[in-house]
């Protein structure tokens, strides 16, 4: 009897975490999503490109210096568990895509606000770096993508 | 001191190449926001605690970097790189690396 106890404990436990990270973590992602799009389009006056350099006959031009962002983020519990299931099978990872997009932009917003900041209204050779923190091998301990967006800023 | 990742500066010429810069540092997170990160990925979300660490982390790497410039008597880092390691649980290495430079105002 203790035992079938333990074991609904057990399932009610994983099962209340998934709901949680599904709930929270769909909320928050849905929130995040709406305040990239709001601060995307405050900014539109900042050029951003990968360009090495400016097209020719651009006017003069003062080099402000380098401007970054970064963003870690991690997993939700749903989402961890649905990539587990989605690994047996092979195929996109949609929830673990979608995670690593946000970041991505919300590096690349932060680097754009630094660059207003700095009075800039271009960025030139923006570059993205991705890399996985703390967290083990196959473990599902505490781990983070960070994603990294820098560049050079410029007034033109 | 200019930053920039691009090889050519706009508005300026490079006169003098000074040779690779380098800067780097570990850093860890104490324990207890160790333990907030793994709660948050319970609900998933940007973890802010390992936001800031990075962010400090790049900042004294790239400090490192351009005080090694400053001894070769440069006064630009162009080609500016960031590179992340994990290096154990909860420690990252971050690294940044350049090319030391003298710059002169292009006039006109």
């Amino acid at each position: 009897m203790s035992d079938l106890i333990g074991i609904l404990f057990q399932f009610g436990f994983f099962f209340g975490l998934l709901a949680l990270g599904y709930a929270v973590g769909h909320y928050r992602e849905r929130m995040h999503l709406r305040s990239i799009a709001t601060r995307l389009a405050s900014y539109h006056d900042v050029g951003v490109t990968n360009h090495k350099r400016l097209p020719a006959g651009t006017g003069p031009v003062a080099t402000l210096g380098m401007a970054a962002g970064c963003c870690v983020v991690a997993s939700d519990y749903f989402k961890t568990f649905t990539a587990s299931i989605q690994n047996l099978f092979g195929g996109e990872m949609s929830g673990l895509a979608s995670l690593i997009t946000r970041a991505r932009q919300e590096a690349l917003l932060r680097m754009i606000e630094q660059a207003r900041e700095m009075g800039a209204n271009a960025v030139i050779n923006v570059r993205f770096e991705t890399a996985a923190i703390g967290g083990q091998e196959g473990s599902k301990k505490a781990g983070g993508v960070e994603v990294l967006a820098y560049g050079t800023a410029l007034r033109i | 001191m200019m930053l920039v990742n691009t090889e050519e500066v706009p508005g300026y010429r490079v006169v003098e190449i000074k040779g690779l810069v380098q800067g780097n540092t570990v850093r860890a997170k104490h324990i207890g926001k160790d333990i907030m990160a793994g709660f948050k990925n319970i609900v998933g979300g940007e973890l802010t605690g390992y936001t800031e660490l990075l962010t400090e982390a790049r900042l004294q790497a790239t400090e490192r970097m351009v005080a090694e410039a400053e001894r070769l008597g440069a006064n630009a880092v162009t080609n500016v790189r960031f590179a992340t390691t994990s290096v154990t649980q909860g420690a990252a290495e971050l690294y940044a690396y350049g090319t030391a430079v003298v710059l002169e105002p292009v006039e006109g």
